[in-house]
């Protein structure tokens, strides 16, 4: 098993700081941001880099709080532009207020009922293909079947990239567009994941995985139509040997009209990592 | 002079994704060659996600045999609308501003009861 720089101590801390800045950000948003670093840093630290070249990569990328705030400020109401106050004149009001309260309250209605339209659009489902992304797993994945529950299961391959496609079906006359993880959003590392949503679909004979398509963010899967969503991760969780963990279902915010909503995408099978570390160091005990 | 980096990285990022699309460290490191405009790399990715949330920018996952998956972003055509308009707004900007800091030419003359 190959270590990366992700493996760093210094590295785990400053995720686990990172974690604790991005606590009062949107689920989605935190989530994004963290696979960006987390990706940064995969790229940026060579395997078995030293503390001071560690240490230079995290002062370079900022503290977890500054981009906690930086992210935050991207995201709160924007002030008021320039064009200077506009006066209240309460006699206009009194002329105008019949016609603009039926004219609002048309519209209103209108707006509402397009709202509850899409609102109630079935959500996505999961379709029958799927696999795991890379060579290296779905080779060596595991499919059991036990009271009428499938599951998947691959061995975890620490500090590095793991991740599955499947393919997710729209029954709703609405085009759906995948925004992004939603709120206790899951994979089976954990919270944080690269979520991507193929421009087309095209599976390929035997191995099951979808290529060539170009996987985007946001996606779009139009009415009655199948696309693949990958989910990827980079594997950090501290599995002992012979444990487990994985998901049944994902979490995920999709827009539908005007409407933002998060939908969960019950699985066909559980997808599962196993852990076979022997003696790997976690980083989370006090002998890390 | 740290809100005029603020403002100006932008339109920065969009004129590099402009001439070919970049993954997150090589946008970073492309940012930081220039010198003192990047204050941490780390501010490049939530300004990233304002970018695309804005229709400015896209991002799109490759995966290439024997690389890792990265996520590339690209300019949109909004994106390229949207930098050209700044690159003329910019350009009468800092020849305004230069013109006033080398007394190149009057300064405005403060009007009386004039209101912000």
């Amino acid at each position: 098993m190959t270590s990366t720089g992700l493996d760093h101590p210094l590295v785990r801390d400053y995720l686990r700081e990172l974690d604790d800045a991005f606590a009062a950000l949107p689920a989605g948003q935190a989530s994004e941001l963290r696979e960006q670093i987390v990706a940064h840093l995969d790229d940026a630290l060579r395997p078995g880099a030293d503390d001071e070249e560690v240490a230079g990569v995290l002062r370079r990328l900022g503290p977890p709080g500054d981009l906690a705030a930086e992210a935050a400020a991207g995201a709160a109401p924007r002030g008021r532009t320039t064009g200077g106050r506009r006066r209240f004149r309460p006699h206009r009001l009194g002329r105008r207020a019949g016609a603009l309260t039926i004219a609002a309250v048309a519209v209103a209605g209108l707006l509402a009922g397009y709202v509850v339209a899409a609102g109630t659009a079935a959500p996505l489902q999961a379709a029958p293909s799927a696999s795991w992304w890379y060579a290296r797993d779905w080779t060596r994945a595991v499919e059991t079947s036990a009271d009428g529950h499938d599951q998947t299961t691959v061995p975890i391959r620490f500090g590095q990239r793991q991740g599955f496609v499947i393919t997710v079906y729209n029954p709703s006359r609405w085009t759906q567009t995948i925004l992004g993880p939603g709120a206790d959003f899951a994979t089976p590392d954990g919270p944080y994941a690269q979520l991507s949503v193929g421009d087309s679909l095209n599976i390929r004979r035997g191995g099951g995985v979808f290529r060539p398509v170009s996987y985007v963010l946001p996606g779009t899967i139009p009415p009655h139509q199948i696309r693949a969503l990958r989910v990827m991760w980079t594997s950090t969780a501290c599995l002992e040997r012979g444990s487990s963990q994985g998901i049944d279902e994902l979490r995920v915010r999709v827009r539908v009209g005007w409407v933002t909503r998060t939908e969960v995408i019950r699985l066909n099978q559980a997808w599962y990592l196993l852990g076979l570390s022997q003696g790997r160091r976690c980083g989370f005990g006090p002998g890390a | 002079m740290t809100e005029l980096r603020r403002g100006v990285l932008g339109p920065c990022v969009l004129a590099l994704l402009e001439l070919r699309p970049r993954f997150g460290l090589e946008l970073v490191r492309d940012l930081a060659d220039a010198d003192g405009l990047l204050t941490s790399d780390g501010t490049v990715y939530p300004l990233l996600n304002r970018l695309r949330d804005a229709g400015l920018v896209t991002s799109q996952w490759r995966d290439d045999e024997g690389e890792r998956a990265r996520r590339y972003y690209s300019i949109t055509k909004t994106g390229r609308e949207s930098l050209t308009a700044f690159r003329a707004e910019w350009a009468r900007f800092t020849a305004t501003v230069g013109g006033v800091l080398n007394h190149d030419r009057p300064a405005p003359a403060v009007r009386e009861g004039s209101q912000r």
